[in-house]
């Protein structure tokens, strides 16, 4: 490979054909990562070239282009995050996603700047990559598997690694899929997962190569990046957020019991028991790469019914129908709500609404227990559960 | 010393480390390792390599209190 003298760049971007099964490296042109700056400027510019416009977001033309930046991989407070830019089946949108984790630092350290990925499988597969070693393997085993299994089963296999995964909702093509990089770091909602489905593409894993990540003047850098973490370790609030998470800044909101209902057209305040102190508890911080304000959390309940259990999260809040219920009751039932959405790989946010417009038709009679599959739409946790399942198994 | 429990998984340690001894980040380069445990959840095993010469660097960069520099060690 010809050096790049570009700094920050790792020269390369990786051209996946999932039909053929073929990888193509290719060098990263320096004038168009000149022009679309770092790794939101270079996915768009390479799917406006790719993508072709009346590629269906579930069909083989369509791609998934993943990409990263200059900072990404280096000590750059916040640069860990990968963006990941296709033709969503939510609304046939092209946007580009963002999501943290390991995923760009371990890219890099193989020489790849983006991987584009085009085509479908006849059977499920994985891709891995490491430096020149780029595979796509059997992944059989996998399909079925949640989001939080295949990280795990993945784990065992190539660690130190990163990992892009799908879960069921990716595989059976729900379009309020959404996944999570390395467990933490969610990714493509809207449906992201879904295209990887209907590529047969159960993961994508990024090894950790062999390869430096050299920038132009590290002298400078250095320094510009202790001046920005003086101020990030002086920040009065990143106490709070290191012991609470998101949920330090949300605290009071969920607390005051507000609630989304009829069809989003009201908030309705239901007092919610207060689950800060489990929450306290219960939780450690989990850092993207690089990044000294870890806002990504790793769940394990202390007491209550699902004491002992482990999920992660991004944005911690109370879920579910918490009303008439103690904090340990209210707090289970909103990892549980979390954990689910997780490893189904669903868009809680999503599915909160969606859930909301379908209890506000059936209240109305607009759609009946024919249309449900026999569900009576309560507004109870039970039912959003089976909800949430339904949604993912179709 | 390495008090792993703080460990977030930055990497940031690893990647100040390698900058310096090799001048490019990796963390495959670095004189400390941060090794997640596979099987656990979110847990971590700091460790350095025979080269490492104790210079702090790393000790100073971790924004999470999981190192300290008192003696060489594994933690």
């Amino acid at each position: 490979m010809a050096e790049m003298q570009l700094g920050g760049y790792a020269g390369s971007i990786l051209h996946v054909d999932l039909t053929s099964g073929t990888a193509v490296k290719e060098p990263l042109d320096p004038e168009m990562a000149k022009t679309f700056i770092g790794g939101w400027g270079i996915t768009n510019k390479l799917a406006y070239d790719l993508i072709p416009p009346d590629a269906e977001p579930l069909s083989p033309e369509n791609r998934v282009i993943i990409g990263t930046g200059p900072f990404s991989g280096t000590i750059v407070p916040g640069s860990a995050e990968l963006l990941v830019t296709s033709r969503f089946p939510l609304n046939g949108a092209y946007p580009t996603s963002c999501g943290g984790g390991h995923f760009a630092l371990m890219l890099k350290t193989s020489g790849y700047d983006s991987v584009v990925i085009t085509g479908r499988s006849s059977t499920p597969v994985y891709l891995r990559i490491c430096d020149d070693d780029v595979q796509l393997s059997d992944a059989q085993d996998l399909w079925g598997r949640d989001v939080f299994e295949t990280v795990d089963t993945l784990r065992q296999r190539y660690e130190p690694c990163s990992i892009i995964p799908i879960g069921p909702a990716g595989e059976n093509l729900v379009s309020i899929s959404v996944t999570s990089i390395d467990k933490g770091g969610t990714l493509g909602s809207g449906g992201l997962p879904a295209v990887m489905g209907s590529k047969n593409l159960k993961a994508v894993v990024a090894v950790q190569g062999t390869k430096g990540i050299r920038v132009a003047n590290r002298v400078k850098l250095q320094r510009l990046v202790d001046g920005m973490l003086q101020r990030i370790m002086e920040y009065r609030l990143r106490p709070t957020l290191l012991e609470l998470g998101f949920f330090g800044m949300t605290a009071a909101w969920t607390q005051l019991g507000a609630r989304i209902t009829d069809n989003a057209s009201r908030i309705e305040l239901v007092p919610a028991p207060d689950v800060k102190d489990m929450h306290y508890r219960s939780r450690r911080p989990l850092a993207c790469a690089g990044c000294p304000t870890a806002d990504k959390e790793f769940i394990r309940p202390q007491e209550g019914r699902r004491s002992g259990m482990t999920t992660y999260a991004t944005h911690y809040s109370a879920m579910g129908d918490s009303s008439g219920t103690d904090a340990s009751e209210a707090y289970a039932r909103s990892v549980e709500f979390l954990d689910a959405a997780n490893r189904y790989g669903i868009c809680l946010f999503s599915f909160g609404m969606v859930r909301e417009f379908a209890s506000y038709l059936y209240e109305k009679g607009i759609i009946t227990r024919e249309d449900t599959g026999g569900t009576e739409l309560t507004d109870d946790f039970e039912t959003t559960m089976k909800l949430m399942r339904m949604t993912a198994y179709g | 010393m390495a008090n792993a429990a703080r460990c977030t998984g930055c990497l940031i340690c690893e990647l100040r480390c390698s900058l310096r001894f090799e001048k490019v980040f990796n963390p495959s380069k670095a004189r400390i390792r941060v090794r997640r445990l596979v099987g656990a959840e979110n847990e971590y095993e700091i460790s350095f390599s025979e080269d490492c010469d104790n210079c702090g660097l790393c000790v100073r960069y971790c924004p999470y209190g999981a190192l300290s520099q008192e003696k060489r060690g594994s933690g």
